[in-house]
């Protein structure tokens, strides 16, 4: 290529990769309202990282999209109450008896109802939660269930109910394949859940809403949940001799709830939706979890899949309904029910500032990197920071445009391993380039030579780096299947811009340098230097 | 580099990685790893209020939640209780399309699972007894809660098994391919360099009892087994590119191995330091919560530079010797066979 040929291709490629730059790395409000936001503050979903400045900024009333942390709530089992909401309950009570019971020397209707109150929620040793005091426990009497005796000792059904429903959550907390998911069990009778900040509002709503659901599946239809009609379910058979399971599923942006059906299940439902208008409710615990509606106009036959959709449905708010409904049906059976009690959200895991000091170590390590290739390499330094960029804003772009990647710890661990690839395969090749030139070769010759030399051996190392990332992404989940298929993008990358795109760049930088020698600092005898 | 393979030093190299490997089986079967970094047992104080105290203040320039925060960590040390983690709470509601502050708030301190539990009963008194005595309405009227509760975790090991499988599938692909690309001799030593580096990570982490989140040891170990695939297969490379150089015509895969540890050591060592440093830098500089990772990371990164100058090429030197000397002999005994007929034949 020729010089003026290079310059102008050198100058395409500066103001690309300054365009790039900017759109990877700037934020801004113009206009009062309207925002520029970088492709890394686009990049949600992270536990462990925070945004400090987002943070400060969405704090002032601002919405922004990123700020990391998660959001945590605990269920407590039907029977089970915090202090709180018993000392609450008690203090209404108290207010309506003492409201009605001026006067009267006989006990009025509120005044029992402050006594049975207090007499029926306990204390029992080593909890802090009051526990509904009965004979029983018995779901299908409310009135007269409880979960511990009136000496404090746990009901045995209630206790074997729990523990059902505790690994029914765990299983849909573990199959969500949410990264920094947490479930802990708080004071013996209560299952804190911790849900990292998810991409969609909605879908973090309806992940802890379906969470929550543990129970009996009902399939019920009508045209609103209360008057539904139940299934009708022969004698000696369950709901699950009409459902099997459920599962998500994504297909050409639509993502639905797959019911898998037997064909009972099939006529049931096909009879019900090809005669009537109205919804089907999926019920867990008694709660509908979906309901798709039906028109006699639009029935056709029920197949032995029945897909539900929703236009608030993302990924992983149909996973958490699918999950709900399958483990409720093929897991640990249990008849308890949970409510939610208050929702929090909670701060990055590592403290409001870490994304921004990730960044710092990034810069730090990359300026490690450059300050060695100048001093060792001078002015073809310049051709590794090019390769180095083209390397780093389309890994920056494909982070963005991936959806189930993002900012995070495993992220960052995969691009500076990439970055590491990149510069020993740069060293490897320039090493071998120069141990030709001191061997009296022409630096075109030795550049020709090096990486014939090297780019086998490069090319190896880099289809074997990517080979393993992308098996290990295919298998692993969460944080494991993030970070392989983070590095083996890099590799792939890597291997395009040492190979490919830095011989190109060498070869037009170098051109305007008339000693080429120099240009690479590569020190050599006279004779050698005249060859050029 | 030629030292590296000499029996004395792979006999001291082999006894301490059986040894790591040996105990931390033992010690993982009896003990698992520790999980601290996850605080699978704890005591957890949670103070949660409302509106009042979250947009009041008691004085100029402090905030209601930063003075009843003070307070309530004065109690917790007169009580002699130290917490190991503080969290931030922030109300939030179903507002519809999400959800969004509902101006409630509260703090969530961590304490160890080994603190007394009687501590915490008369830190919550002594916490009601300051809110009930407190005059600024910030505060007094702030619905403050306070409650104290044992919380274990309910460890979720789906991703740790899939993990496992994911490491070890990824691992033989890549080493197929180096096999293939370089011979099975090759494949093999990566193999075992890798599994090496896998199990002694993970042995050194049981073995250590250093603090981990549960992702840690898979993640390290996978970093580990990573690693040593590329690193072997930079000597690898070297090895072949000095095979392939008419130069070495001669040598045998002893001498040819030797030869490639000498002018590929440097690379090796070079790449595992950038590694480290990068795993350094990105603990060091970021963050305290960051920090924790870098230590085991560091194990992970050293473990393959001892398998792929050391292990590797004292398995793969008897493996080549012996694959090249049966070639040489099926070579030698076909085509002196096929010569000696031929020229039977022509005479």
């Amino acid at each position: 290529m020729g010089k003026k040929k290079s310059a102008l291709f050198l100058v395409l490629v500066t103001v690309l990769l300054l365009g790039l730059c900017f759109m990877c790395t700037t934020s801004f409000l113009y206009g009062g309202y309207k925002g520029f936001y970088s492709v890394p503050s686009m990049t949600q979903k992270d536990a462990l990282l925070g945004n400090g400045f987002a943070e400060g900024y969405r704090t002032q009333g601002n919405s922004i999209s990123y700020y990391g942390g998660g959001y945590t709530t605990v269920y407590y089992p039907e029977g089970v109450i915090t202090e709180k909401e018993y000392q609450d309950s008690l203090a209404s009570l108290q207010a309506a008896a003492d409201e009605s019971g001026k006067g009267s020397g006989d006990e009025t209707p509120e005044e029992k109802a402050l006594r049975e109150y207090r007499d029926s929620y306990i204390k029992i040793d080593g909890s802090t939660f009051r526990f509904k005091a009965a004979k029983k426990y018995d779901p299908d009497d409310a009135e007269n269930s409880g979960a511990v005796t009136s000496d404090g000792a746990v009901i045995e059904e209630f206790q074997t109910a729990f523990d059902n429903a505790v690994a029914q959550l765990k299983q849909r907390v573990s199959e969500l394949d949410l990264e920094h998911a947490r479930i802990d069990v708080v004071n013996g009778y209560g299952v804190q859940v911790f849900v990292p900040t998810l991409s969609s509002k909605a879908a973090q709503v309806s992940v802890f809403d379906s969470l929550g659901h543990v129970g009996e599946v009902t399939v019920s239809y009508g045209s609103d949940e209360a008057s539904a009609t139940p299934l009708a379910i022969a004698k000696d058979e369950t709901v699950r001799d009409y459902v099997k399971g459920a599962y998500a599923i994504s297909n050409a942006g639509t993502t639905a709830v797959a019911l898998r059906l037997t064909k009972a299940g099939q006529k049931a439902i096909s009879d019900w939706t090809s005669a009537n208008d109205g919804s089907l409710y999926i019920s867990v615990g008694g709660k509908a979890i979906v309901n798709p509606s039906y028109q006699t106009s639009d029935s056709a036959t029920i197949g032995s899949t029945l897909y539900i959709t929703r236009t608030d449905f993302t990924k992983d708010s149909a996973k958490a309904i699918a999950l709900t409904i399958d483990s409720a049906l093929n897991g640990k059976q249990t008849d308890l029910t949970f409510s939610m009690g208050d929702v929090y959200r909670q701060n990055a895991l590592f403290g409001d500032l870490a994304l921004t000091l990730c960044y710092a170590a990034f810069g730090v390590v990359t300026l490690a990197m450059l300050v060695f290739f100048f001093v060792r390499y001078r002015r073809l330094g310049f051709v590794h920071l090019y390769t180095f960029l083209i390397y780093l804003f389309p890994m920056i772009l494909l982070i963005w445009g991936i959806p189930f990647l993002h900012i995070g710890i495993e992220t960052f661990l995969a691009v500076l391993l990439g970055m590491v690839l990149l510069s020993v395969s740069n060293i490897v090749t320039y090493e071998s380039a120069r141990r030709d030139v001191f061997q009296g070769k022409t630096v075109a010759t030795s550049i020709k030579n090096g990486y014939k030399k090297c780019f086998w051996g490069l090319f190896d190392l880099h289809i074997i780096a990517a080979l393993a990332a992308f098996v290990t992404y295919f298998i692993a989940t969460t944080q494991l299947a993030t970070f392989a298929f983070t590095f083996g993008i890099a590799a792939v990358l890597s291997g395009l811009c040492s190979l490919a795109i830095g011989r190109f760049l060498w070869a037009t930088m170098m051109s305007f340098s008339k000693k080429k020698a120099e240009f690479c600092h590569f020190k050599v005898d006279e004779g050698a230097q005249n060859n050029d | 580099m030629t030292k590296l393979r000499s029996n004395k030093v792979f006999a001291i190299f082999v006894a301490l990685s059986v040894a790591v490997i040996a105990a931390g089986i033992i010690l993982y079967a009896l003990m698992g790893f520790n999980y601290a970094q996850d605080k699978p047992k704890a005591y957890v104080v949670e103070i949660s209020y409302g509106a009042t105290v979250v947009n009041g203040e008691v004085s100029d320039g402090v905030s209601a939640e930063d003075y009843l925060q003070e307070k309530c960590e004065e109690i917790f040390e007169q009580q002699g209780l130290r917490y190991t983690d503080k969290t931030s709470l922030e109300g939030v509601s179903d507002s519809g399309s999400g959800f969004s502050p509902n101006e409630n708030g509260g703090v969530r301190y961590t304490f160890s699972a080994d603190s007394d539990v009687e501590k915490f009963g008369a830190a919550q008194t002594a916490v009601e007894a300051f809110l009930a005595a407190e005059t600024a309405p910030a505060v007094a009227n702030g619905m403050v809660v306070v409650s104290y509760a044992p919380v274990s975790n309910l460890a979720l090991t789906k991703a740790a098994w899939r993990g496992a499988i994911a490491i070890a599938v990824g691992a033989i692909v890549a080493l197929a391919y180096l096999t293939i690309r370089f011979g099975v001799s090759c494949g093999v030593a990566g193999l075992v360099c890798c599994a090496h580096d896998a199990l002694f990570t993970a042995a050194f982490f049981a073995l250590t009892r250093i603090p981990l989140f549960s992702f840690a040891p898979l993640l390290y170990a996978a970093v580990a087994a990573l690693l040593s695939v590329i690193l072997w297969t930079i000597v690898c490379i070297v090895y072949r590119t000095g095979k392939k150089d008419p130069a070495n015509a001669g040598l045998n895969a002893s001498a040819l191995t030797d030869k490639a540890l000498s002018s590929c050591w440097k690379y090796v060592l070079c790449a595992a330091a950038a590694v480290m440093a990068v795993i350094a830098v990105l603990g060091l500089v970021a963050v305290a919560g960051t920090r924790s990772l870098v230590l085991p990371a560091l194990i992970a990164a050293l473990a393959p530079v001892y398998s792929s100058l050391v292990l590797g090429p004292r398995v793969f030197v008897p493996l080549r010797t012996k694959f090249d000397r049966r070639r040489a002999d099926k070579k030698g005994g076909y085509f002196a066979r096929k010569k000696k007929a031929e020229t039977q034949t022509k005479e």
